[in-house]
């Protein structure tokens, strides 16, 4: 989408460069310095076979700085502005660590990459356009950086303008490109050397993924990536030198553990608080120890979602129980005040859930940076203390405070509390069981219905859920057991539609190695943004199963101008006008078998599709993605 | 306790007293109305409640309609008496839900 234009003048124009650059490239004899390219002699250019000798660019420099990094994919739409770090990726890198993923979108290179890390736990790289590929990105660069996830990329711009050629160099070039994506990024920098890309690059990745972990921009200069690399240019590659997240301070991690050994009812209320898989488990060890409810928003995952101590309905937390608390520790949550208040919307009152004297306490790497334009920070919460550090780095030594702090007569407490919150989970069990049976043989089909057929089938399997956390409306989190830390990827951060389907390709492609079986439950509104994904998925193998969520509408955005409809007094029933997504039907099958994937559907009879997910599970055991076209209830 | 269970015969009373109406321009004007975006097709509730074999009489059922509490929005005069009837006896019509216990894939979740 980001080709050159093909008129003929700017054909003759790319030609004619091509000509003097090829030129410009025997004539400079390509020599770079000794330590990084070996010697290439001017008798080299043409060896005896005739042979044309191989020319060291800047971009292949690039890719070995792209290589020290460890980058297993590199996710990209073409575009001119990069086509040199393209070609030295495929050909000099001889397209291995980092792999290019052939990508549709930048939208969907970006959250691709977002979806990949929330499984590897690293960050893909991104090549893309300097100006409009940035800009189609922009979107996805936004959720990662919501969701506080490490995206590397480098993007391509025409600097110098003595060099722009064609009507495309000349709109596809911004002086500050990276200005774009500057207030939901972590840092960018433009690099005006090699020597300076090669250092920037280091330092972009070890800020990028250093918490709190978000975006961050290269802009790569085009010509820096083509030209050969300088005669005797002395370039390095530093060695990255990982920065260890910061520790909460001592002193205050010994108050926390007090007040929540001495409390009478603590609350954990955790949103990213589970970096990695250690994570997970040091919160589980946290509140067994303390016998603690557990409310986690799903953006990671922190805590079982069938563990007695989880406060867990579906979509969310529960909060019900907040106002019992009398010490709220709150974990990476910048959202802390929609914990503790109530209501709000729509211009009326909100309430405090909280009871007098209840304590608040943070740990937070996000009170380590912020931004101001957008406001992703929520709503400011008092709190009574606040470290601002990484949640997991500092949880082992809180762990240990509180270990030292209990005894016996506290244990007896806090047994008595834990076998009260196991019986409130319970007790949701067994509703949401009830709950589940309402409308089991409708069609469309019930999202409680599919959740069940599913789980029956991949329950005793490696399998790994990488669309959104809440999807089918929290079914699969109502019912399916989700303990290993790749169970589920978390949300969006941005609550955008359009990130899911891409994301699932990356997390997907991230299970791959590990032979999981990844599970994409699939709204048809968000694929819809984004469809070219299965194609991307189909073309690199990528084995998943798709279960749409097709209910035909935005169907939120339904409810949305219903509500406005009824404040204004007007026509409720019209409201499914620039909101459905009918007259005609879209066949999800057909697309998908259209792009390599096997598929079935339209499915409206909830009796179809148990056999149907057997056959769908085949494919992909066969390592194809498959997708089954499920009608479903609107919520 | 007897209070309350006074008050649910009487509810049931009321309930058996509402007024006849088509069960299929029910369903229709359910759909039509936008209830389903909330409720589903069958009333069997979502983001908005259960209302399919739910025994509140007909007239607390009209009441709400007309000018409900909390998020749903109030239909004032958009729907008619006769339509409120109608799918009254839509959402009365629909069979109560199979018992957990006959589900198989309902206890393998434990």
């Amino acid at each position: 989408m980001n080709n050159s234009e093909q008129n003929p003048v700017d054909r003759r124009q790319f030609l004619q460069l091509a000509a003097t650059s090829a030129a410009a490239l025997v004539g400079t004899n390509t020599t770079a310095n000794a330590q990084q390219a070996g010697s290439q002699s001017a008798e080299g250019a043409v060896n005896d076979n005739g042979a044309l000798a191989p020319v060291r660019a800047g971009s292949d420099f690039m890719l070995d700085v792209i290589k020290s990094l460890g980058f297993e994919y590199v996710a990209a739409n073409p575009g001119s502005s990069y086509r040199s770090l393209h070609e030295s990726t495929i050909n000099y890198g001889n397209n291995r660590n980092p792999e290019l993923l052939t990508c549709l979108h930048e939208e969907a290179a970006v959250a691709i990459s977002h979806g990949y890390f929330k499984i590897e736990g690293k960050p893909m790289l991104v090549y893309c356009y300097g100006t409009v590929g940035l800009q189609h990105a922009a979107m996805a660069v936004y959720s990662a950086y919501c969701d506080r996830v490490p995206v590397v990329l480098f993007v391509g711009n025409d600097t110098d303008a003595m060099k722009r050629v064609s009507r495309t160099d000349i709109v596809h070039t911004a002086q500050d490109v990276a200005a774009l994506v500057r207030d939901f990024t972590k840092w960018d920098d433009t690099p005006t050397s090699h020597g300076h890309f090669a250092e920037s690059a280091v330092r972009a990745y070890k800020i990028a993924t250093t918490p709190p972990t978000m975006p961050v921009v290269l802009s790569i200069d085009k010509y820096l990536q083509e030209l050969p690399l300088p005669e005797g240019e002395a370039l390095r590659i530093p060695k990255l030198s990982p920065t260890l997240p910061p520790q909460g301070d001592t002193a205050g991690v010994k108050e926390i553990a007090k007040m929540l050994v001495n409390a009478e009812f603590p609350v954990l209320a955790v949103e990213r608080a589970a970096r990695t898989p250690a994570g997970l488990k040091y919160l589980v060890e946290l509140a067994e120890l303390l016998q603690a409810a557990v409310f986690d928003t799903i953006q990671r995952m922190n805590f079982p979602s069938r563990h007695p101590l989880n406060q867990a309905e579906g979509r969310g937390p529960d909060y019900s129980a907040v106002s019992e608390a009398d010490v709220i520790l709150a974990l990476e949550h910048p959202l802390l005040w929609g914990v503790v208040n109530a209501g709000g919307e729509d211009g009326t009152a909100s309430r405090s859930r909280l009871k007098p004297g209840a304590k608040l306490l943070s740990i937070s790497s996000l009170d380590l940076f912020s931004r101001s334009n957008y406001q992703d920070f929520g709503r400011y919460q008092e709190v009574d203390m606040a470290l601002a550090a990484d949640a997991e780095e500092t949880l082992p030594l809180l762990i240990e405070e509180v270990k030292r702090l209990i005894t016996g007569d506290r244990r007896r407490v806090f047994e008595a509390r834990g076998a009260k919150l196991a019986e409130a989970s319970r007790r949701r069990f067994e509703q949401n069981r009830v709950r589940a049976t309402h409308g089991w043989d409708d069609s469309p089909i019930s999202t409680a219905r599919i959740a069940l057929e599913l789980w029956a089938q991949i329950k005793d399997r490696d399998w790994s859920l990488v669309s959104r956390s809440d999807a089918m409306n929290g079914w699969a989190q109502r019912f399916w057991k989700f303990d290993k830390y790749y169970h589920h990827i978390g949300q969006s951060g941005s609550v955008a539609i359009g990130y899911s389907a891409p994301a699932s390709v990356g997390a997907a492609l991230a299970n791959r190695k590990y032979g999981r079986l990844s599970i994409n439950l699939q709204t048809d509104g968000d694929l819809m943004y984004l469809p070219g994904v299965l194609w991307t998925a189909a073309h690199h193998r990528i084995p998943m199963l798709t279960v749409m969520h097709n209910n035909r509408a935005y169907n939120t955005e339904v409810m949305q101008v219903q509500r406005i409809a009824g404040l204004h007094h007007r026509d409720i029933g019209r409201c499914r006008i620039g909101t459905a997504i009918e007259d005609p039907n879209i066949d999800y099958a057909k697309l998908a078998q259209s792009m390599g994937w096997y598929a079935e559907g339209p499915i409206t009879d909830p009796k179809d599709l148990g056999p149907a997910i057997r056959r769908a599970l085949a494919a992909v055991d066969r390592g194809e993605p498959a997708l089954l076209d499920a009608v479903t209830q609107p919520v | 306790m007897n209070h309350i269970l006074m008050l649910a015969i009487w509810g049931m009373v009321l309930s058996q007293n509402a007024p006849a109406g088509n069960i299929e321009n029910g369903k229709k004007a359910f759909r039509a109305h936008g209830c389903v975006s909330c409720h589903s097709y069958s009333g069997q509730g979502g983001a908005g409640a259960r209302l399919a074999q739910n025994p509140i009489t007909f007239q607390t059922f009209v009441n709400y309609v007309r000018r409900p509490k909390g998020t749903m929005p109030p239909f004032g005069n958009q729907v008619t008496d006769t339509e409120l009837r109608d799918i009254y006896a839509f959402l009365k019509s629909v069979p109560p839900s199979p018992d957990p216990k006959s589900i198989p894939l309902l206890n393998q979740i434990n």
